[in-house]
Parts: structure tokens; sequence; C-alpha cells
């Protein structure tokens, strides 16, 4: 579904998209001076991440600002392009930002009272030592690419990297106040451990050693924290697996995580019921 | 590094783990055994022995394998290279007495699924020959899998370990339907109130609700059919162990 947040104003003068949905496909169409340059029906999130992609590439349009949403997550797209202020810009990301915190406390609380984990993932990507943000296509190909790996309940969204994260919301209104490239993924797994999302890095690793990406040399780097019951608040996770980010950055991609916490230990009352149906058989 | 089999059908084979938490409860036995009959139906099995440091497979069957898993993890074997064949199924052995494959890294238990996933298409049914324990690769494999058969019997500390397991792969692995065969029963009833006390033990505390997949009698044929390195079903095809187990059959073709 492509939201009314995209504004004429935000677009070029020469173009113009208009949407249907129809029987849970959405559509897109694009036109250029009038003409319609393409129309591309999808069914998935990260179908429509692609498709925006192709079209920017068959059109040679320059989106100032796209977002896309559906039931489950929200996906944030800013596109190389012109006509949009940075102030506006960043007045958006930080906005965002601060969305960032909230949904990963609300996950985390959710998950702790189903008494899961809730994970967080930080990713970001580098070709020849240099970390590539969210202006380059490329960028927006990885979107792509975790948005097919991640499940539906899962949560995406770009971050600067060079964001520190607060639990003041006063420090994050300051922060935003400067410049700030998005450069990062953020990537919240409700009710998963640490395995699903080594599992997820690893299919994003994967996709990126098909053919079509042989060409660049891009290094993944990631760190993971895992939530437990009664462990972090949203601003200690997302620090902690920050500094993970940076372990794994200086060292080559290699994914940096703290050991999962077990909370699976068989209770008193759990082996009492066990042990009834023992004595039992005995008499 | 791989020579990727000839392709008989273009579809994956059902992956399923045989796992328990305790040892010694029967998990390699009922594995080789579901494999025999399930090619004794014309079912194209493999069963690979995920007890990589501590083989049992290649010893039930009286198999003198030359190569193992290790191997591969070491020296990058094509695994279609490593399978060998027995009583009509095909096995993927381990090594024994080898610490180090006991406590394979992420990466390498990540090459070997990745390995795995080269070969198996080839199969109907691939049985996975777990560890005895809540190690890391026990717990790799049983998240690998389609389906989660936990064996267990009807002594405490088996049932303990069978339920410990049971709540650690729903908990971190998002795990919620398991198969439970309870082994080495003096009588049904007796196997049936084991089922049913696991049953509302995962009910009340976890929220599942596992399946009864067979009850296995003690049997002496069982431990016969061991010493003589054959499978039961082969040795004693008329006991009552082999019936159970070809009852189970029925429930998973």
């Amino acid at each position: 579904m492509i939201p009314e947040k995209i504004g004429r104003a935000d677009l070029p003068q020469e173009t113009s998209i208009s949407t249907s949905d129809t029987n849970r496909t959405h559509s897109l169409s694009v036109y250029e001076n009038g003409k319609v340059v393409g129309k591309f029906i999808y069914d998935r999130l990260s179908s429509a991440v692609s498709l925006i992609h192709e079209l920017k590439v068959l059109a040679q349009i320059k989106f100032t600002q796209l977002e896309i949403s559906d039931q489950s997550a929200s996906l944030s797209i800013s596109l190389a392009g012109s006509g949009q202020s940075k102030n506006s810009c960043q007045q958006s990301e930080g906005i965002k930002f601060e969305q960032i915190l909230k949904q990963l406390g609300k996950q985390i609380d959710i998950s702790r009272q189903n008494q899961m984990p809730c994970t967080l993932v930080l990713m970001s990507a580098s070709i020849d030592g240099k970390t590539i943000a969210n202006h380059d296509s490329f960028f927006i190909d990885l979107t792509s690419i975790i948005g097919s790996v991640k499940k539906s309940h899962d949560l995406l969204f770009w971050y600067p990297l060079d964001f520190e994260g607060s639990d003041s919301q006063n420090h994050a209104k300051q922060v935003y106040n400067e410049q700030f490239s998005e450069t990062g993924f953020c990537l919240i797994l409700p009710s998963s451990g640490l395995l699903k999302a080594r599992l997820l890095i690893d299919e994003v690793k994967k996709s990126l050693n098909e053919p079509q990406w042989s060409h660049m040399p891009v290094s993944i780097n990631a760190g993971i924290g895992v939530n437990t019951t009664n462990a972090l608040t949203a601003a200690e996770l997302f620090a902690q697996v920050k500094a993970y980010l940076s372990q794994s950055e200086l060292n080559g991609g290699k994914v940096f995580c703290a050991a999962e916490s077990s909370n699976c230990q068989v209770s008193v009352e759990e082996r009492a019921q066990l042990f009834m149906i023992s004595k039992k058989t005995l008499e | 590094m791989n020579d990727t089999p000839k392709k008989f059908n273009n579809h994956s084979p059902q992956i399923i783990c045989m796992s328990s938490g305790k040892g010694g409860v029967g998990k390699t036995s009922l594995t080789v055994n579901l494999a025999a009959c399930l090619a004794q139906q014309n079912k194209k099995v493999l069963v690979v022995d995920a007890d990589l440091g501590l083989a049992n497979v290649d010893i039930v069957l009286g198999l003198n394998v030359q190569h193992t898993v290790r191997e591969t993890i070491e020296q990058g074997t094509p695994l279609a290279g490593i399978l060998t064949k027995s009583h009509g199924f095909y096995i993927l052995p381990a090594s024994s007495g080898v610490p180090e494959m006991a406590n394979l890294s992420y990466e390498e238990q990540a090459y070997l699924t990745s390995s795995l996933e080269q070969v198996i298409d080839d199969f109907d049914y691939v049985l996975v020959d777990c560890a005895a324990g809540l190690g890391e690769s026990v717990l790799w494999f049983n998240q690998w899998a389609h389906s989660n058969i936990i064996i267990l019997t009807p002594d405490p500390t088996s049932m303990t370990d069978a339920y410990a397991l049971g709540k650690v792969l729903a908990t971190k692995y998002d795990r919620t339907s398991f198969h439970l065969v309870i082994n080495d029963v003096k009588s049904r009833k007796e196997g049936q109130e084991v089922f049913d006390n696991m049953a509302l033990v995962f009910k009340n505390f976890l929220q599942i609700e596992p399946k009864l997949l067979g009850i296995v009698p003690a049997d002496a044929n069982v431990a016969q059919a061991i010493r003589r390195q054959q499978p039961f079903v082969i040795n004693a095809p008329e006991c009552k162990a082999s019936k159970s187990l070809q009852e189970m059959i029925g429930k998973l073709v």
C-alpha cells in the first residue's frame, strides 16, 4: 500500500504516482510528463521495495522520499533525489528514530509478557571498506533483500549509525538537529532468539553471493542482542548491540553478540507433575 | 567442491529429527529401524548420524566405514562420496572419539547443513539421529528439521530430559509441534499413561499439545538384534517391537 505520505510536492514536477488496492494486491503506476512509464503489481512489502528500485532504474525517476507500510511493519526508504529540504528530511528521521526505540520497547514488553526473547539486530554494509548510506542504490537493494528474508512480524528500519541512542527524549531531539545519513539497518525480531537472528543474517549474506552481486566486494557487519524476560531496556539493548556492530565493523564482518541466557529451566512445579506418573506406575 | 547427485525427483525430502535429551533410550535403534521400514516401502531414506563425535549408527548396522562426515567438515570432501548404503537405505556416518566434532562452531554447523541440503533432494526421508543432551548440535539439527520426534522411556530421568528438550525447542526455537515415542514399556497401558502425563505437562506449562507417534514394547528381540548388529525389523520382523514400528510408519507416510 503506498500511503498518502507521498506528497506530490515531494516529487519532481514531471512525475506522479497513483495507486490502487484490489483484492490484497497493490498496484503502482508511474507517470512522467503525463504518460504512463511503468505499472507494477505487487503483494508483498519486499516486492514493493524491489519494484520501486526497478522503477527508478527503468524510468530514471528520482524520488525524494517514499514510505511504504503494511500491517505488520513499516519501512522507510529515502532515495536519491532533489527538491526536498534537508531540515524536513532530518525532522522526519529524528521522529522515526524515537519511534524505533519506542517500538523496540513495546516489543520487549510484549515478549516479556509471553516469556519469549526479543532480539535486536543492527547491520551495516560496506563496499571496499566504505560504509554505504541511504543515498546509494545498493542500500535500496540491500533493504529489499533484508525485507525478503525477514518474517512478516519482524520490524525493519533505517537508522543513522552515528546516533548513540539515549533514554533521554531531549537528547534525541537535540542530536537530530545535526545532520546524519541513514547508514544502518535496525531489525527487531519479536519472540525470536539468537539463532534466528544469525540465520537471517546468513540468508542476507547468501543472497549477496548470487551472481548479480558477485562483482561487488560487499561486507555485511552485524551485531545481535537478545533481551530475555527480565534484562534490558530498549535504550540499553540498543547501546549494547551498537557496540557489537562496531566490533563487527572492525573485525571484517564477523557477527558479534552476547551469549544467550537461558530461561528454559524445568521448574519445581513441572518436575512435580512429571514425577506423578512415575510414582503411579511403581504402585 | 560438491558433486550434486543425479536428481530423481525435484522435491524436498521430509527431514525428521530424532532426539531424546537422555541417552540410552533407543534413539539410534529406533532411527535405523524406522529407516529400514521406510526402505521396505520403497522409500529413499538417508540416516544422518548426528552424534558427530561418538558415532553409533554404523555400529548398530555392523558397518565398517572408511569415510565420515569429519572429512567434509575438515577437508571439504563432498558428502555424496561419503554416503554408505545398508539394509536398503543410505547412511551419513559420523566419527568416533573425536571431541572437536561434538563441538562444532556455528559456521561449521551451518556449513554441514548447507552441504546436506545439496544431497538430500534425492531422498524421500532424512532421519537425523541426534546426540544425547542439549548441546548445540542437537538444537541445531532440531531447528533444521521439518519434524521433531522425542523418544523417551517411562523412567523419571528420561521423562524430565525429554520435557526439558521440548521446552528448550519451544521456548528458543519456536517449535510447537512434537511427536513423542514411548519406548521400552511393559505394556501399552503404561505407554499411554506416560504419554498422557507428558502431554498434560506440555499443555499446562508450554501450551503445546504433542502427538503420540508410537509406543514400543520392551522386547528381548531388540537387544538381540543390536548384538547381532542388525535392525530388529529385519532380524525379527514378527516381534512386538517390529509391529509397533510398522504402525508408526503408517502415521509417518
